[in-house]
């Protein structure tokens, strides 16, 4: 722990702290204590003085009693109180003093003990007053009155008491003796006076003992003589009480006061001293702390310093020195303190692992050096190999091109004149060969379309259109081709789609066609028996317009396993090998449909069972207009209440629900039990129709609705197909067949009432564009005699007068020479003059409002834009088709009255 | 009682009748012979003035749980204490001093007699105060001796022959000597050596302490001026005008050389003196040697080639003291001699009147150091519980007997007393 560089300088710091503490408290102990001493030593001073003032007053004190020994003195008495008052007030401020700070032997207790000799000074001065006060007493009262009184009465010479035998003279003298000695002892208190006094009245008693019975008065003397004597003794008792008090007593107290008097002046004359040497040792003593802290601070710091420098700065520098030149990237020999295990050895050991780190980073340099030289020469080889994949794609891309074109030129041709040729009358058997010839054709197109596609998909040249398509289009195409493909392997499909779809969204219909019905195509592909379900819904994103629209093809087929389901939507993969050689295909339809999915931001998923089907789920992040209507909703036109007896479930309920506000679920035995009479104008029944031996069970409630004139309709399944003409003929009631789209069913249900304002009717409708014959001239720019001839019957048919140029210099010298044209179809790809310099230089020429639409195999979008830019007006790929050459000519051209 | 104060009636009545001037005295003698009615609580409490030597706290605790009664002490210095007894004997019920003051308390009249009777152990008691010797060879003693005035004779004063009557309880007593520091002074040797006359020796000069007693201090001086062949007595129990003088003339010479260090006036005093090393010899009483002894101050008390001053405790009874009070007083004064207070005071050093009664409770050990003069067998306690004496010891002066047969003087009030009082004074304050 101590290895810590932190450590040692805060070790190094707190002791330096330390030490700076050690001499603040030092010097501030010994300030205080300095203080205290001056104090203390001009305490000791007043006190001295007090001592001193002491000492003079117990000499006064003394003075005063023996004034009042000798005379009683009041004022004696008064000055003697007034003394005791000033020194117990003394004592009273040296307690306070300085005595607290003496040792107690040498203060306090000396200052009790005088308390202790003054209270009992002033206890025996008491003494003294009262025993002063009771000699003069005894003397005054028990003395001199007594002995005057028995003068007097001996004087008397009482003749009564028989006193005048007795010897008065002796007597009256002896009493004079007595009191002469009384007045003696006062003066002087010897024993001599008192064995005087004694005499004399022994002599008196012994006058007296000589005459016995002289006088009844004798007793009365005799006890008047004992009351002298008694009150003498006593007088000389007090008189030596006092005496001893104050001369014994209190003076021995007073002397003791003195002694100690002296003794605590000397001990605060002594302390004073002390406290003075004190404070000089101290000062001194202070000096030589405060040096040798001092002292051992600077040889602290010194040591600290080098220690630190030694230890630690030098170490750094060397280290710091190390890590400059490591960053210099000059060469290191050897790294100090590196053996350390502090922190400078940390810090030596990262040095060492910079130096490390620097060696490897000088290799690496030289190796990333060599590296590099490779690289770039990887590089350049990479570039001309990159150069020469390009031009193989350029070269690829251009090779699909032409493939594209050349086998779309052929088959332009092919595909027109079956087209064409089916219309004439032939024998079956030819026209069977005919239509085999077209269904190969179309087959052959469309894997020809697939590759392309996914060619396109591959070089991103793919385009996703965002235009407003109506979703009943999409079902209509979707149905038109998986209906016919399902009916080949009496196979149903069904199709729900949710009746809040709105009716029209924006995106692109031509790809989500494609994507539907590669999905759609596969599922009955690989379905043997069952159905196929097709089902849509849909959600407003929140966003602006946003909206989701989800599907889901869900088929009864062969399924896949775990495996198989996760390369499926690789190109040129199936499901496995077997696969391609049992269902055919080129294992490019999913690929591109999820690849399209992906172009329009969805996602597709897909779920499957072995030998139970599969499930494609699919979501299209498209948009849609606010406030339109939904594709399936309640009109005017709609019944009021619709039966519908649901014998295999044909109709969800949901279209019920949506176009009806009643809608009544019933049974064949209980729709002839309703009252169906009272609505039969606004009321419609439908009935599942499952085969023709179903139709008899029917019957009764059929008959019943006939009867009771409520108009009703038929659901069949697709299978059996032969159903739907039946029924028609016979009960002469619409029929819808699934697959359905929700506007079919509309019509259906319109149809049920007999409405059919609606232009759209489920009733097969004979070549509905072949009535609307269009009028104008048009020039074909083509140089493919073929191509020629299938355009050609195409115009004609359509009922356009037709002119050909073979190239794009002979199109131009025609339209010079003859501007009548009201259309161009211009081939691109053309001898002597492509299609788009010829449209160029018609521009030029000042053809600037005659609406040229280019005509190619290609399908490329390069070649929209090239089109585009070269000044066409429209673009159509071969092989022609005859509708969309209509819709395209009808932009131009006027129809014909008819 | 009757002694004490001979028909007070009779001379009361013709006080009144013939004196006008009596009302002063009256109240003084009234205050005597009758009652305070402090005295009828039902709680009797004795009231003991006396000195440090007896009135000790454990003594008086022990006297009131063996006796259930209440006792108040008021410990007092010497002088203060006879001066308060004399001038005031309703202030107090039991007085316990020496015998010097019995002179005095007895001509003032502030006793009463105590009547043999009613001492339950009065025969235990021992010949000293009987006779006035321990042993037929042993030394009277100059000056009040006890036995001369503890009986009071029919003429109302105190002498030797016996009567029903006696003037106080003897009961502690004790030879005091001077005690040096062993330290400072050579250890002399008992009866052989060691002599009053150290007191006097210049090389001790300024550290010398006397007691301030005139009664006590005195003796000690004046045997210590004798031994020195300063001044001589006729007799030292009685010295006179001329002898006082010639003495007071040396001591005052002394005295300005700054010989005497001070005068001590009570046992704690003494002590303080020499524990303060104020003085390394100075006049002693026996428990304030032992005091000093356990606080390690190796204090000897001598034992002079001249003999001891002796002196004798004397328990005497307030002429003021009647009734129930009374009573308790001799149930106090039968207290001291039932054994066990002897046996607390044998340990402080002082001898009891009737020993044997102590003995069975005292250790062989603490009684043959005590008593007989022998060598502690074991360290002896003191009645602090601390030791305080030694394995080994031999008290100084030897026995009981030995020490008692070896009275220089017994302390005394002299007939020059009034005039030494006058030469005390003089000489203390000078």
């Amino acid at each position: 722990m101590f290895s810590s560089l932190k450590v040692q300088v805060s070790a190094v710091l707190s002791i330096l702290i330390f030490l700076l503490v050690l001499q603040i408290i030092t010097t501030r102990n010994n300030q205080a204590t300095l203080f205290k001493g001056l104090n203390l030593s001009q305490q000791s001073l007043l006190d001295v003085n007090i001592v001193r003032e002491l000492e003079r007053d117990v000499a006064n004190l003394q003075r005063n009693v023996l004034i009042y020994k000798e005379s009683a003195s009041q004022s004696a008495a008064i000055r003697y109180s007034r003394l005791i008052k000033d020194i117990e007030e003394k004592l009273q401020i040296l307690e306070h003093s300085v005595l607290p700070e003496m040792h107690e032997e040498s203060g306090l207790k000396l200052l009790s003990r005088m308390r202790q000799h003054l209270a009992d000074y002033s206890d025996n001065f008491n003494d003294v007053k009262k025993g002063r006060t009771r000699r003069e007493a005894l003397f005054e009262n028990g003395l001199l009155i007594e002995i005057n009184a028995l003068v007097a009465m001996l004087g008397s010479r009482d003749e009564i008491h028989n006193l005048q035998s007795l010897p008065i003279t002796r007597i009256e003298f002896h009493l004079a003796r007595v009191e002469n000695d009384a007045f003696n002892y006062i003066l002087s208190p010897e024993l001599a006076h008192l064995e005087q006094f004694e005499s004399q009245i022994k002599k008196i008693r012994d006058i007296l003992s000589q005459y016995p019975a002289i006088s009844e008065l004798i007793p009365t003397i005799e006890g008047s003589i004992d009351q002298i004597e008694q009150n003498f003794i006593q007088l000389t008792q007090v008189t030596r009480g006092y005496l001893y008090l104050v001369n014994v007593v209190m003076t021995g107290s007073a002397n003791e006061f003195l002694y100690l008097t002296a003794q605590l002046s000397e001990n605060v004359a002594l302390l004073s001293e002390q406290t003075n040497t004190v404070i000089v040792k101290n000062i001194e003593q202070t000096q030589i702390r405060n040096d040798i802290t001092s002292l051992f601070g600077i040889v602290f710091a010194v040591g600290a310093a080098l220690f630190l420098g030694i230890r630690i700065i030098v170490p750094i520098n060397a280290i710091t020195d190390v890590f400059e030149r490591l960053i210099r990237s000059k060469k290191i020999s050897s790294i100090p303190g590196l053996n350390r295990k502090d922190d400078i050895g940390k810090l030596a050991k990262a040095a060492d692992v910079f130096r490390q780190n620097n060696l490897r980073t000088t290799e690496l340099l030289t190796e990333s050096q060599h590296l590099i030289e490779r690289q770039e020469q990887l590089n350049l080889e990479l570039n001309s190999a990159k150069a020469i994949a390009e031009k193989a794609t350029q070269s690829k891309s251009i090779f699909l091109a032409n493939m594209s074109h050349e086998i779309r030129t052929p088959m332009n041709g092919i595909i027109g004149l079956v087209e064409l040729g089916l219309n004439e009358n032939m024998s079956d058997k030819l026209r069977e060969y005919l239509v085999k010839v077209s269904n190969s054709s179309q087959l052959l197109m469309t894997v020809i379309n697939d590759i392309l596609d996914f060619s396109k998909i591959e070089a991103g040249k793919l385009d996703i259109e965002q235009t407003d398509f109506s979703l009943d289009s999409i079902f209509n195409s979707i149905l038109a081709s998986t209906a016919m493909r399902a009916r080949e392997k009496n196979l149903s499909v069904r199709l729900f789609a949710d009746p809040s779809l709105p009716k029209k969204l924006v995106g692109d219909p031509q790809r989500i066609c494609q994507i539907m019905l590669n999905l759609c195509t596969n599922a009955i592909k690989f379905t043997r028996n069952g159905t196929v379900f097709i089902r849509f819904w849909g959600e407003s994103s929140g966003k602006a317009g946003a909206f989701t629209l989800h599907a889901k093809v869900k088929d009864t087929g062969i399924g896949m396993t775990d495996a198989q389901l996760v390369k499926i939507f690789h190109p040129f993969t199936q499901a496995d090998g077997t696969t391609s050689r049992e269902f055919g295909g080129t294992g490019l339809g999913l690929a591109i449909v999820q690849q399209l999915i992906s172009l329009m931001n969805g996602k597709v998923t897909v779920t499957s069972t072995k030998n139970e089907g599969s499930t494609f789920t699919l979501q299209l992040k498209l948009r849609a207009f606010k406030g339109q209507p939904c594709i399936l909703s309640q009109t005017i036109s709609s019944p009021k209440r619709v039966y519908y007896v649901p014998e295999s479930h044909l109709i969800s309920r949901e279209y019920l629900d949506t176009i009806t506000e009643h809608c009544h679920i019933e049974t064949l035995a209980s729709i002839q039990k309703s009252s169906l009479a009272e609505s039969s104008s606004q009321a419609i029944a439908v009935f599942d129709a499952k085969s023709k031996e179903h139709l008899t069970d029917l019957e009764p409630a059929l008959e019943y609705c006939k009867a009771k004139a409520i108009k009703f309709g038929f659901i069949t399944d697709t299978q059996p197909q032969q159903l739907a003409p039946e029924l028609i003929k016979t009960w002469h009631t619409p029929v819808l067949t699934h697959p359905f789209t929700p506007r079919e069913f509309s019509i259906f249900v319109d149809e049920i009432q007999g409405i059919s304002a609606s232009t759209d009717s489920l009733l097969p409708i004979q070549d509905q564009t072949v009535e609307h014959k269009l009028k104008g001239h048009v020039l074909l720019v083509e140089d493919n005699s073929i191509n020629q001839a299938v355009a050609g019957e195409m115009l004609k048919s359509l009922g356009v007068t037709f002119d050909i140029a073979e190239d794009g210099q002979q199109a131009v010298t025609k339209i010079t020479n003859s501007p009548y044209y009201d259309v161009i179809l211009m081939d691109i790809q053309m001898p002597v003059m492509d299609g788009y310099s010829a449209t160029k230089l018609l521009r030029e020429l000042g053809f600037t409002t005659l609406p040229i639409c280019g005509l190619s195999a290609n399908a490329m979008q390069q070649d929209y834009e090239k089109a585009n830019e070269s000044g066409m007006n429209k673009y159509i790929t071969k092989p022609l088709k005859r509708d969309v050459l209509a819709n395209t000519l009808a932009q131009w051209l006027d129809f014909k009255a008819s | 009682m009757k002694l004490t104060n001979k028909n007070p009636k009779s001379i009361d009545s013709n006080r009144r009748k013939a004196l006008k001037t009596i009302a002063k005295v009256g109240i003084s003698a009234g205050a005597i012979v009758s009652p305070p009615y402090v005295f009828a609580k039902s709680t009797p409490t004795l009231r003991v003035l006396g000195t440090h030597v007896t009135l000790q706290e454990e003594l008086r605790q022990q006297a009131m749980s063996d006796l259930g009664i209440n006792i108040s002490f008021e410990p007092r210095g010497s002088a203060s204490v006879l001066q308060k007894a004399s001038l005031s004997p309703y202030s107090f019920d039991l007085y316990e001093q020496w015998s010097n003051s019995i002179n005095v308390l007895w001509r003032s009249k502030a006793i009463q007699s105590i009547d043999k009777k009613r001492l339950k152990y009065w025969d235990e008691i021992n010949p000293l105060t009987k006779t006035g010797k321990v042993t037929p060879h042993a030394n009277y003693g100059a000056g009040d001796a006890p036995y001369k005035i503890l009986h009071v004779q029919p003429d109302g004063k105190l002498g030797t022959n016996h009567t029903n009557q006696i003037s106080f309880l003897p009961y502690v007593h004790n030879v005091d000597s001077f005690g040096y520091n062993t330290d400072i002074i050579d250890k002399g040797t008992p009866y052989k050596t060691e002599s009053w006359g150290w007191l006097l020796d210049e090389k001790f000069s300024g550290k010398v302490g006397v007691v301030n007693a005139p009664t006590i201090g005195l003796f000690d001086l004046a045997l210590a001026a004798q031994a020195n062949g300063l001044v001589t007595f006729a007799n030292i129990g009685a010295m006179t005008k001329a002898e006082l003088n010639a003495l007071f003339k040396v001591l005052n010479n002394l005295k300005a050389q700054g010989h005497f260090s001070g005068f001590w006036t009570s046992v704690p005093e003494s002590v303080e003196f020499m524990r303060t090393k104020r003085v390394v010899i100075e006049s002693m009483f026996s428990p304030a040697v032992t005091q000093l002894n356990s606080q390690n101050i190796p204090v000897t008390f001598a034992a002079p080639k001249e003999g001891y001053r002796g002196w004798h405790g004397v328990m005497c009874l307030s002429a003021a003291t009647t009734g129930k009070v009374k009573d308790i007083a001799y149930e106090y004064m039968n207290w001291w001699l039932s054994g066990w207070p002897g046996a607390f005071i044998a340990r402080q050093g002082y001898y009891i009147s009737n020993p044997q009664r102590s003995k069975p409770l005292l250790t062989e050990a603490e009684w043959d150091y005590w008593y007989d003069g022998k060598p502690a067998s074991t360290p002896l306690l003191g009645t602090d519980n601390k030791t305080s004496v030694l394995q080994g010891d031999i008290r100084t002066g030897g026995s009981y007997k030995k020490r008692f047969s070896n009275v220089a003087v017994w302390n005394t009030v002299m007939p020059t007393y009034d005039y030494s009082l006058q030469k005390w004074y003089e000489f203390i304050s000078s």
